[in-house]
């Protein structure tokens, strides 16, 4: 007789013999729990009203699904996923906060007509936007991620498009043609501006010649004028959520500060001032808190404005001091941090010794000029702008008429130098995150 | 009685008809558990599992002919079970060496005996419950593989794995040495 018959003859005697054990006594225990439970009805069964086969009678010939095999190659699929998103993660551009100190990224300006960005330091250049238009006046978003500007139909009349930083995604978002107001006080250059979010772009118009607000959709889906019952000019959305927008406004009774809730229209007094008194340049601390502004006169000839920070609901109006011989300060433009303002200080009453000074922005001191005379101003209407990381102030000295070329300064005291490049368009520089 | 009566009355819910059949197969149940899982403690818990679920589904049962691979799939799948709940809790539980004849035996059987319970501990437990079903409950291929929900062909290609590991052993093994009584050779 072969192993295998042998074998297979005697396995189930050897497999007996193996198995030899004790009287399974705890049968009286399992029956005893058996007695105490109840059978399940017949009707809870589903092969009772399903054509199911009898699951003992059928060989089962599908096998069984294999879960440890599907649950490892969801683990592996997990991981994959995983893996691609942090790769695709890292790829993609991350967002800064809107508001708060961030990385330097690109500056944007127009030049013959067309749109560049260009590498603040060595000026290398790349038209995003071109084309037989005029387009001018970029200006980025807060997270970095678009910019908005305005293509000139006319002399009076404007539509105003956001893409994407690189130009791609071009989107009208004025879908009627708009008449923006004059960039010729304060703050009044900035004449459109992003929302925190990125969602809506703040535009200050004209409407039957009076200054107004208009909202538009940043994905050209529409817009609208928000009534506020006055000339509103200097628009800006508060931080952090823009759920308001400051505006200097004149009434036919009331004149200074105010601020309109966006979702309801309701307008409140900020600072109110006598028709003797003129203000201009208002703007929201990043943290919403506090507005900075600058005013004049009340008496004298000459220039004679002077730099305030007050509260968000008007109170706690606080000038900023002066060094002796210093006549009028103007031009407060916060610092990403919060912290401190650059303004531009005059040591006679017109514009031929003005100088560029960072201040606290509590006042607690007369603060550090940072530009000699003659290189911040010359006449009215400058712009500038903090750097996204707070070590340059970048902007704009005198009028567009005069078309100077682009200035940056060091806030540490270093040299003032002209922009590598040659344009008059206000200043704007791409935050990127930290 | 016969088992069919048993059936038929406990699942119209005798549960006295089930504690009969219940005795009459608790044995082989728990013999059948004790070579699967090679530990009396789980093999016990594998068998009150089983006949806990037959009494609660017995009316699943449609053939009650058919009730002897019931109880017999309904443990086995408890058994498997046990060894998956015991390898997730890590449990070190010793093999027991299962050879504790019943009846004296010759050097050959009992050497046999020996490399066969060698050549089931190194099985898997799914792998010692196709043994047992065919070669010991002796279900046919295809009930086994009912039984374990796994293809006919698996059955088969792991039970001739299994026998081939059993030949070997046995073939390999040297003759078993003579015992010497009063001085002779017997």
């Amino acid at each position: 007789m072969t192993t295998d018959s042998r074998l297979t003859r005697d396995l189930p005697a050897i497999l007996g013999d193996l198995a030899t054990g004790p009287y399974p006594d705890y049968i009286d225990d399992v029956l005893a729990t058996s007695a105490g439970i109840r059978q399940r009805p017949g009707w809870t069964f589903p092969e009772r009203w399903l054509p199911m086969v009898d699951l003992v009678r059928q060989p089962v010939l599908v096998p069984r699904l294999p879960w440890r095999t599907i649950v490892l190659a969801i683990v592996v699929l997990a991981l994959l996923f995983a893996a691609a998103a942090v790769y695709i993660g890292s790829q993609q551009q991350r967002i800064p906060p809107p508001f708060g100190l961030a990385r330097n990224g690109l500056v944007a300006y127009d030049a013959g007509g067309d749109i560049f960005t260009a590498d603040p330091v060595t000026g290398a250049a790349t038209a995003i936007v071109s084309g037989p238009q005029t387009d001018v006046e970029p200006r980025f978003s807060l997270d970095g991620r678009q910019v908005a500007f305005e293509r000139k139909l006319g002399t009076t009349r404007s539509q105003i498009y956001v893409a994407r930083a690189d130009g791609s995604g071009l989107t009208l978002v004025t879908p009627e043609t708009v008449a923006l107001t004059a960039a010729d006080a304060g703050r009044a250059w900035l004449r459109y501006d992003f929302s925190p979010d990125g969602t809506t772009l703040l535009i200050a118009t004209t409407t039957k010649g009076v200054p107004s607000i208009t909202l538009a959709n940043t994905d050209g889906t529409g817009m609208r004028e928000l009534d506020v019952g006055m000339a509103a000019t200097e628009l800006s959305f508060r931080p952090p959520d823009g759920r308001e927008i400051l505006f200097s406004g004149s009434g036919l009774t009331r004149k200074g500060l105010f601020a309109v809730d966006v979702a309801t229209g309701k307008v409140r007094d900020v600072r109110l001032i006598g028709t003797e008194f003129d203000l201009a340049g208002p703007s929201w601390s990043p943290d919403g808190s506090r507005i900075a502004y600058w005013m004049w006169g009340g008496c004298c000839t000459g220039q004679t404005a002077k730099s305030h920070v007050i509260a968000a609901d008007g109170s706690g109006d606080n000038e900023l001091p002066m060094p002796i011989g210093a006549v009028w300060n103007a031009h407060a433009t916060w610092s990403n941090s919060g912290t401190r303002l650059f303004i531009a200080r005059a040591y006679t009453d017109g514009f031929d010794d003005v100088r560029g000074a960072v201040v606290p922005a509590d006042g607690s001191s007369t603060g550090v000029e940072i530009a000699p005379a003659g290189s911040v101003e010359t006449v009215c209407c400058a712009a500038w702008m903090w750097s996204p990381d707070d070590s340059q102030i970048f902007g704009r000295p005198a009028g567009v008429s005069i078309h100077p070329n682009a200035l940056i300064l060091d806030v540490a005291g270093g040299p003032v130098r002209s922009a590598p490049w040659v344009s008059s368009s206000d200043p704007t520089w791409q935050r990127l995150a930290p | 009685m016969d088992q069919r009566g048993l059936v038929e009355r406990a699942r119209g819910g005798d549960h006295d008809a089930f504690a009969e059949l219940a005795r009459t197969v608790v044995v082989r149940l728990d013999q059948a558990a004790r070579l699967i899982l090679r530990d009396p403690e789980l093999a016990r818990d594998a068998v009150q599992e089983g006949l806990i679920r037959a009494w609660r589904d017995l009316r699943k049962l449609r053939d009650p002919d058919r009730f002897d691979a019931w109880i017999y799939r309904l443990t086995v799948n408890a058994c498997l079970d046990q060894a998956r709940h015991k390898r997730r809790r890590v449990v070190e539980v010793e093999l027991m060496t299962l050879h504790a004849p019943s009846t004296p035996d010759s050097a050959s059987a009992h050497a046999d005996r020996e490399l066969v319970d060698e050549v089931l501990a190194q099985l898997d437990e799914q792998g010692r419950a196709i043994v047992v079903l065919h070669y010991y409950i002796g279900l046919p291929l295809t009930d086994v593989a009912a039984t374990l929900g796994i293809p006919v062909g698996t059955v088969k290609s792991r039970l001739h794995r299994a026998l081939a590991a059993m030949r070997v052993a046995i073939d390999t093994e040297p003759a078993p040495t003579p015992s010497i009584v009063g001085g002779q050779i017997a």
